[in-house]
Formats: structure tokens, C-alpha cells, sequence
């Protein structure tokens, strides 16, 4: 009996610990089906990762040497602060990357806010290039402006109040310079940030609420824009206030160095988000038919900062 | 190719045997040194940095010597600066200052990848380099030279004539395979 009972409740031990375990296996089973559910979501999600990807593109610049320092090219759509010095090399550059692209049938636009557009055609004659043809065709189109073209309405009440951190009274919503309705550019130079700033003459806070909007503007057109700004010949901050650099993509910085009687160029890619590139400073030339990178070349000579 | 020069001290150098080789020798033989050793590689591609001879004045010396000058590609870094003629000439580069080494390592790199087999790079003399260029500059220059070299099978003959900073030379010498000092 007594064995009998020790039987059964080892029977019914042996029943509950069975009624555990395939309670433990029903509850595996949930955690497999949900683990299966999992995988599905992940796989599903690198696949749409992977699709973005593919769709993400780069854009090459065209100059010569340039783009190998770069993984892939610069993503397409970003806005890159070209900062330097006067003669550092800024503008050729910024020609030279619009008459690549325009040379391929993709749209450019140069907006000057200070050289005249004879005179921005007149530097690409100098390297050879044939800007008029671009034009007649197109895809090139170089406009100037004046830092005072920049429009201002004032507004009560809007709801940038709340951007504006002047002590200037009026509330300003500013609107970005305007584009011709009918050309979408894919490739915008706008040169430079310096000229704009100058209009916002003691009023710094304006300009930087200014410059915030003004690439957000050109986000939504899509373009890749390449914004110059001057800076001392061997720079150590690369834009007018700081905010540009923050706002900015990429931050592609020339330096001319002095070294006794002559000045270096060089090229810094500092920083490109979404793209890997090479962080040193190379040499650059400027050469009959435009600038010349050397990407595996160092420069030699002090560096000064003056 | 011959293989073999002879310093004034009548050290035996096989070329071939070395990647690289620092010759240092007193000025009027290291002149001799340097046009036994452009004799030895007239077949073989060659870049000349020249330091020291005006450009007219160098074909001149080359020419009086019977040295072939067809492979030779030479970087001239004195003409300009002491305002000689710099006309266009086929196979040389005129750089504007002996402190331009950027520009000159542009031209060693260039030349280096665009001849597959082996080349050769003299550079004579070194001992000019120092009086135009920082310490730390020229070694760094000359440790990329080294690299460039190294990546693009070529190999480098630097002649220099005595200086005063031996430590200089010293520190330039651990790049090298051989060392040949004048003195020794």
C-alpha cells in the first residue's frame, strides 16, 4: 500500500513535473513562434536597411584625384562648406565640379554673391573649359546676387518667434533667396557665406537663424550644394559664426601654406557624414585645366597659422 | 648593366645588390661618383634631382662625359631660384625652390608610377636639401620618398657631401640598405 501510494505520488510527481515540462514546451514553443517572428521583422528590416542602401548614392566632383580620397563620393543631396582662405583655391573648385557635372547634362547652378558672372565665365575660359556652351545648353546657369537681395518680411505673431534670439525687435522670417520655379538644379554652389554674413552686420543672431533656414531650403530641393566661406590661409575655425560647420554635411577646408618665399596649397576632407574619407591634409595644384589633387602626397613645410 | 661603381675611397658598390644606397663624400668626389654611377644605369630609367648645377651647365658636364641622357627625367630645383634659362626643355622639371618638396615629391611619385619596371632615383646632393629645408622636414621627405619607392619598385641612390649636423646623416643613414662614408 504504503508502496502503492509512494508509486502513485511518484506517479503524480512524475505527472505534474511532465504537466510542467510541456508547460515549459508550450511556453518554448511561444518563445520560438516569437523568436520566429523576430527573425522575420530583422530579416525584413535589413532587407529594407540593405535596400536603402542601394538607393543611397554618392556624387563624384570630378576633380581629378579629389574623389579617390573618398570611399564612395560625397552622398548625394549633402551640403558641404568649402572654407579657405583668399586664393586658396575655393572658386576654381567650385567651377570646376559644376562644369564636370554640366558637362554630363546634370543641372548646376553657381550663385555669386561676389564675383560678376563675366567674370566667374571668364576663369573657366582661363582652364580651358567652355562655359558659354554649358550655358546655351542649359545645364549651367551662373546668377548674382547682392547680400542685400536677400528678402526679409516681418511678421507678427508667426511661430518663428520662438527662432529669433535677437534683441531686435521685429520678428523676421526670412525667406531664402528664390529660385526660378521651372530649374531644379542638382548641383548648387553658393559662394560665399562671407558676402551673405556681411549683410547681417550686427545682426549675428539674424544670420545664423538666417543660414540655419537657408539649408534646410536646399535639403528640400534635394541638390547637392557646396557653400564657400573665407577663412584665415591656414585656418583653425572653418566658418563665419561655428554654426555653419555644425549645419553642414561635409566641411572640405584648402589651406595655403606659407614656406619662405612660396605658398603650398593643400586640401583637408574634415568631415563628410555618410561617406568614409582619408583625414590628412594633401597636396593640390592648380594646374592649366583646373585643380589637380594629390591624394597620396603630404605636404612639407611648417604649418603656420598666420 | 654594369654593376659595380667605385667611390674615391675605392669602395665596391654593386648597385643591383641594393634598394637603396647613401653615398657621402668630400664635393669634387662625389662629382665623379655621380657620373659613374648615371654611366652604370644609362638603360635603366632614371630621376635626377638635381641640387646643385644649373641646368645648361649640368647637360655640359653630363655631355663632356659621354653620358647618355635619353632615360633620364631630371628634377632641376637651381636654375629658377639663381634665375638661369628654363626654357622649355623635354626632359626636365624646373621647380622654383629647392623648399618646394612638395612639389618635388609630386614629380619622384608621378615618375615612380609611370614606368612599371624598375627606375632609379638620384638625387644629388643632399647636403643642398638641409640648407634650405627644416631637419625634421627632410626626413620626413625622405622617409616618403622611401615608401613611394618602396610601393613602386624603385630604387634610390642619395649622394651628399659632408655636414656639419652629423646627426643629420646619421638619421637619414638608418633608411638605407647601404651607407658609404667618404672618411671610412
Amino acid at each position: 500500500m504504503m508502496q502503492k501510494k509512494s508509486e502513485q505520488n511518484t506517479i503524480f510527481n512524475m505527472s505534474k513535473i511532465k504537466e510542467n515540462i510541456e508547460k515549459e514546451l508550450g511556453k518554448n514553443e511561444t518563445i520560438k513562434q516569437d523568436v520566429k517572428i523576430l527573425e522575420q521583422k530583422i530579416q525584413n528590416t535589413t532587407e529594407n536597411l540593405k535596400k536603402d542602401k542601394k538607393m543611397k548614392t554618392y556624387v563624384l566632383t570630378g576633380v581629378p584625384g579629389f574623389d579617390e580620397l573618398f570611399e564612395k563620393g560625397i552622398p548625394k543631396g549633402s551640403n558641404v562648406l568649402i572654407a579657405g582662405g583668399a586664393g586658396s583655391g575655393k572658386t576654381i573648385f567650385c567651377l570646376q565640379i559644376l562644369e564636370y557635372h554640366a558637362s554630363r547634362g546634370e543641372k548646376c547652378f553657381y550663385m555669386s554673391f561676389e564675383e560678376s558672372e563675366k567674370r566667374l565665365m571668364e576663369h573657366m575660359e582661363d582652364f580651358g573649359w567652355n562655359p558659354e556652351k554649358l550655358i546655351a545648353s542649359g545645364n549651367l546657369k551662373i546668377k548674382r546676387y547682392l547680400p542685400s537681395d536677400i528678402h526679409y518680411l516681418s511678421e507678427k505673431g508667426s511661430d518663428n518667434a520662438m527662432f529669433a534670439k535677437e534683441e531686435d525687435s521685429q520678428l523676421l522670417q526670412l525667406e531664402p533667396v528664390t529660385l526660378e520655379e521651372d530649374y531644379k538644379p542638382d548641383f548648387v554652389v553658393i559662394d560665399s557665406l562671407t558676402a551673405i554674413a556681411s549683410s547681417f552686420l550686427g545682426k549675428e543672431g539674424s544670420y545664423r537663424f538666417y543660414a540655419e533656414r537657408l539649408f534646410r531650403f536646399f535639403e528640400k530641393i534635394g541638390s547637392t550644394n557646396y557653400f564657400t566661406t573665407e577663412t584665415l590661409q591656414m585656418p583653425e575655425t572653418f566658418s563665419q559664426t561655428g554654426v555653419e560647420e555644425f549645419l553642414a554635411d561635409g566641411v572640405i577646408v584648402f589651406y595655403k601654406n606659407k614656406q619662405w618665399s612660396m605658398r603650398q596649397r593643400a586640401i583637408e576632407v574634415l568631415k563628410m557624414r555618410g561617406s568614409k574619407h582619408q583625414e590628412k591634409i594633401v597636396a593640390i595644384k592648380i594646374s592649366d585645366n583646373g585643380l589637380i589633387v594629390y591624394p597620396k602626397q603630404e605636404v612639407f613645410g611648417e604649418m603656420e597659422t598666420k | 648593366m654594369q654593376e659595380e661603381i667605385v667611390t674615391t675611397n675605392n669602395k665596391m658598390i654593386e648597385l643591383k645588390n641594393y634598394e637603396s644606397v647613401l653615398i657621402v663624400e668630400d664635393a669634387k668626389s662625389l662629382r665623379v661618383t655621380v657620373n659613374n654611377i648615371l654611366k652604370i644605369l644609362q638603360d635603366k630609367p632614371v630621376i635626377y634631382l638635381n641640387l646643385t648645377n644649373i641646368y645648361n651647365s649640368l647637360m655640359s658636364d653630363l655631355k663632356k662625359d659621354g653620358i647618355k641622357i635619353n632615360n633620364i627625367l631630371f628634377i632641376d630645383c637651381i636654375t629658377q631660384i639663381v634665375g638661369g634659362n628654363d626654357s622649355n626643355q623635354e626632359n626636365v622639371i624646373f621647380i622654383k625652390n629647392p623648399n618646394d618638396l612638395t612639389s618635388i615629391g609630386i614629380a619622384i611619385s608621378q615618375f615612380f608610377e609611370s614606368i612599371p619596371d624598375e627606375k632609379w632615383l638620384i638625387l644629388y646632393a643632399f647636403s643642398i636639401l638641409k640648407i634650405y629645408n627644416k631637419e625634421d622636414t627632410i626626413l620626413r621627405f625622405i622617409q616618403s620618398i622611401f615608401e613611394n619607392a618602396s610601393a613602386n619598385n624603385a630604387k634610390i641612390v642619395i649622394l651628399s657631401t659632408q655636414i656639419k649636423n652629423e646627426n643629420l646623416i646619421k638619421k637619414m643613414a638608418l633608411f638605407f640598405e647601404k651607407v658609404v662614408m667618404g672618411n671610412e
